[in-house]
């Protein structure tokens, strides 16, 4: 699939390594020169400059897009990003954070939204994650693209501590996209062994969070943490 | 006219201001409180405090009643969206907006937006003053694409036919004024020394309605 996530703040990063990872073209539009440099240093495919140009759009690949993700941090760009993908460029899917829910109530078809992901709920997950207080969470929830990012951490209590990602044995398009270990990204081979402290980033389906989770942490009784 | 006017900076208090002085209700809306101490102490309008985005905010400014709204906040989005709000939630029946960078002019055009582009504007009235400045229009039209100008016929085109100024696409005479009379020049009407001459004429013809009245025909 080909996705564009315009923006690339965290949200933004984020869900264009998991889908790129996970074998998707994932192009950012970056208002910010240096951030999209640093973007582009970490191999993501980055377009510089605002996205509620369409010509901007259109070198991301709008005419043939899949998919596109309004992740900017600013509401009124990502209305304006959605009408132009659906209205100019009929792309199918579209995706918009919303930062502040005093706005929700413009998220909906007539700006060309197909689902509104709060903002405020991807930075919850952020801090749950950087706290490690949760242990699968739902990333990004791609419903009508049939993705969902799940994010998962290996504590003391996963099964999966000390296995290969091979020996998970996942379902059949469930794919582990990244795993971040002491704050950087470690290439996601089958043979590579899961640590206490990673941070695991799990391409699924949509409702693919208890599978995942089961996978990781079910094959250990339930007991109190160690 | 009840005007709600979003984003009280200087063109937006300015704006205020002269439809206050002029009779008309107004209210201006900015996010910033701070920004209603800079409106001057004879204004009588009203100011609300507030997101342009926030339904609540807008219906306190008198959104519902309004019969005109200028989105004249500093972000070209925020300014697109607004407009459309007003005009496809609230059905406003005048809704102008402005933005500063071209790069947001296709999103508006798209949605059938009335915009201001202030760079654009700004832009060609510069060249305009450096460059034609004997050429200063009467009237823009749209945002500076398509001018009126009026200009004294030189002598050397006396006895020539009106229609020769007019170049399809670029330069229409639509208008003669010969000894305090106007009239609307026909297929037959020949210019005569002393006639004033109005021309529509595209912003890019400007230099070349200059060369015709300065005697360079091209």
């Amino acid at each position: 699939m080909h996705i564009i996530v315009a923006g690339g703040g965290t949200v933004g990063q984020r869900v264009a390594q998991a889908l790129h990872t996970a074998g998707n073209t994932a192009v950012i539009i970056e208002a910010d020169a240096a951030r999209a440099a640093e973007l582009t240093a970490r191999g993501l495919q980055v377009i510089t400059g605002t996205a509620c140009a369409p010509r901007r759009l259109e070198a991301a690949g709008a005419l043939h897009a899949d998919v596109l993700v309004a992740c900017t941090g600013v509401d009124a760009d990502n209305l304006v990003i959605s009408v132009l993908a659906r209205r100019r460029f009929e792309i199918p899917r579209i995706v918009a954070t919303v930062r502040d829910d005093a706005n929700r109530w413009l998220f909906d078809a007539s700006w060309g939204v197909d689902a509104a992901i709060s903002a405020a709920s991807a930075l919850v997950t952020l801090i749950e994650e950087a706290t490690g207080s949760a242990q699968t969470i739902r990333l990004a929830d791609l419903a009508d693209a049939g993705l969902a990012l799940v994010e998962t951490n290996i504590t003391t209590r996963s099964a999966a501590r000390g296995k290969t990602v091979a020996d998970l044995h996942l379902s059949p398009g469930d794919a582990v996209a990244a795993v971040v270990r002491g704050g950087k990204s470690v290439r996601a081979d089958q043979d590579l062994r899961f640590r206490t402290g990673d941070r695991v980033l799990v391409v699924t389906s949509p409702g693919g969070e208890e599978r995942v989770h089961d996978a990781f942490y079910s094959r250990e009784p339930r007991s109190g943490p160690a | 006219m009840h005007a709600v006017i979003v984003g009280c900076g200087r063109a937006g208090m300015a704006l205020a201001v002269r439809l206050d002085a002029e009779g008309d209700s107004v209210c201006a809306v900015d996010i910033d409180a701070t920004a209603r101490e800079r409106l001057p102490g004879g204004f009588g309008g009203e100011f609300a405090v507030g997101s342009g985005l926030r339904r609540p905010v807008l219906e306190a400014a008198g959104i519902e009643r309004a019969d005109a709204l200028v989105a004249l906040t500093s972000s070209d989005s925020l300014n697109i969206v607004i407009a459309r709000i007003a005009r496809e939630v609230f059905r406003v029946p005048a809704v102008v907006g402005r933005l500063n960078d071209v790069e947001h002019v296709p999103v508006a055009t798209e949605l059938g937006l009335d915009m201001v582009h202030s760079v654009t504007m700004t832009v060609d009235r510069v060249h305009r003053m450096l460059h034609h400045a004997s050429l200063e229009p009467e009237y823009t039209f749209g945002n500076g694409e398509s001018l009126l100008v009026r200009a004294p016929v030189p002598d050397y085109l006396a006895g020539r036919p009106a229609a020769a100024f007019n170049v399809e696409g670029e330069i229409t005479v639509v208008e003669v004024t010969r000894g305090g009379h106007s009239m609307i020049p026909g297929p037959g009407t020949t210019l005569q020394p002393g006639d004033r001459v109005s021309f529509v004429v595209a912003s890019g013809a400007l230099g070349r309605l200059r060369s015709f009245l300065g005697g360079r025909w091209q």
